[in-house]
């Protein structure tokens, strides 16, 4: 199981930011960041628990986890959109998309095997959602430096993440039966993508300090 | 590994590389976008206060200028014919008569007072005159007059060593005190008012006090008192002062100026 891959290094970092810097976030919609880093941290661990030690399938626990996470950067955006329309896209998304998944599980893929068609219908909605936290950050009429606000980043990290996610997740179901010497290639980008994620999230919340309490 | 494989590979990690440009590209736009508009913004912003705070000028100008013409009739017109009324009051023979007399001394008296109120009037209206006194004495000079009025006890204190502020500054700063006065005069059925100088080294401090009935301040509309104190704030931000009011049901009202001391003079008591 140790040593541990860098990737959980950094969520571990993006984790002990937020403590560190709970007394600033816990009254903004940062505070929710917390227990997700928290999750994200366990759920890591134990997928590495699982496959190391109990040398068992933890395709199961993405399956549920990796959900989790659209779900709960859909629910962040949600919180800072103030137009209608992508208001109601999110809200859309957030309860169309778990009853789609669960569908999926059950009926499509199974519990079991890794659950591909949530990955690329999640991963485009997070590019979507992404471009429309852009939109409402540049449509603004006040003034909003974006590197002291804390969604900019999470919204660059995520869109840059996923960016990076989208090709491999279209094609997965076809590279899955020929994937080859590009699986190296392609893992040390995805590595890379998620300490860029997590780096972003990390100073997400770091520029709180300079944000204004309601722009949190 | 056929070339079908190598071609999803290599499908997959341009595909991969591109999207990630691309979203480089997306983010790169958005900040420099963004960062052009704030700037935009902060002109607009720096424009508009340009222009209110010219506007302002141009109202206080007026409002001045009005003052000055008022004062001007006050002392050339009505002045001059009540002094002439009193000089014919002065010319009459004394009267046989007690009544009559005694009549005739009380219109002098009242002619009299009428003509040093209307001299007082003036001379607060008159800019130019406020210029010459300077503000302790101008201040001084209306809480005189409201002292003579006998309803108030007025008292002004001055602390620190006094300097001169800018001319148009102490104008500014004369009619915001007239305008506390005013309100406290009309609404607030004190019986002491009292003004506060304060002469820091750094700071320039004025505040206008009463123990009349007060008022909630943050339910104000827009009522004489509440068109007065929004001139009063108006007037604060042309000189770059902060102003403060506090004032609750029963406990008088406090209205406060800090102006930071522009000029190079220091504690010399100048």
């Amino acid at each position: 199981m140790f040593p541990l891959p860098a990737n959980i290094y950094f969520e571990i970092a993006a984790f002990l930011t937020s403590v560190i810097f709970w007394n600033k976030i816990k009254n903004t919609r940062l505070r929710w960041l917390l227990p997700f880093l928290l999750f994200i941290v366990v759920v890591e661990i134990l997928g590495r628990y699982i496959r190391k030690e109990l040398h068992a399938p933890n395709v199961w626990l993405y399956n549920i986890s990796v959900p989790l996470e659209y779900l709960f950067y859909s629910f962040l955006f949600s919180t800072f959109y103030k137009k209608n329309f992508s208001v109601a896209l999110v809200k859309l998304f957030l309860v169309v998309f778990p009853v789609w998944v669960l569908v999926n599980i059950i009926f499509v893929q199974g519990f079991y095997n890794f659950n591909t068609h949530f990955l690329k219908v999640g991963s485009f909605c997070m590019l979507l959602f992404c471009l429309l936290v852009f939109v409402e950050l540049l449509m603004g009429e006040e003034l909003v430096n974006p590197f002291t606000e804390p969604i900019f980043w999470i919204a660059c990290g995520l869109f840059l993440f996923n960016a990076g996610e989208f090709t491999y997740n279209i094609f997965s179901d076809i590279k899955m039966e020929n994937w080859t010497t590009g699986e190296k290639l392609f893992l040390q980008i995805n590595n890379n993508l998620i300490f860029v994620l997590y780096t972003c999230i990390i100073i997400a919340i770091i520029s709180s300090l300079w944000a204004p309490k309601e722009k949190i | 590994m056929g070339p079908k494989g190598e071609d999803i590979d290599f499908t997959i990690i341009y595909l991969t590389l591109g999207f990630l440009l691309f979203a480089l590209f997306v983010i790169f736009f958005i900040t420099i976008y963004r960062l052009r508009l704030n700037r935009h913004l902060k002109e607009r912003v720096q424009m508009k206060l340009k222009f209110d705070h010219a506007l302002l000028q141009t109202q206080i100008e007026i409002q001045e200028h009005t003052f000055k013409n008022i004062s001007q009739e006050i002392h050339d017109n009505i002045g001059q014919v009540l002094s002439l009324a009193k000089l014919n009051l002065n010319s009459f023979p004394e009267n046989t008569e007690p009544t009559v007399q005694t009549k005739i001394d009380d219109t002098k008296h009242l002619v009299a007072k009428a003509l040093r109120d209307l001299r007082d009037l003036s001379s607060s209206m008159h800019g130019d005159k406020i210029a010459e006194l300077g503000l302790q004495a101008a201040i001084n000079a209306e809480l005189r007059i409201l002292q003579n009025t006998g309803q108030f006890t007025t008292h002004l204190q001055i602390t620190g060593n006094t300097y001169s502020l800018d001319t148009q500054k102490e104008m500014v700063l004369f009619r915001m005190v007239q305008e506390a006065l005013h309100n406290a005069v009309k609404h607030s059925k004190a019986k002491n008012i009292e003004v506060m100088l304060q002469y820091d080294p750094a700071t320039f401090s004025l505040s206008v006090s009463d123990d009349g009935i007060g008022f909630n301040a943050a339910k104000l509309q827009v009522t004489d008192t509440g068109i007065g104190l929004k001139n009063m704030q108006n007037r604060a931000a042309l000189i770059g002062a902060n102003f403060e009011l506090n004032s609750s049901a029963g406990n008088g009202t406090k209205i406060s100026i800090q102006l930071k001391n522009s000029t190079n003079y220091t504690a010399q008591g100048i």
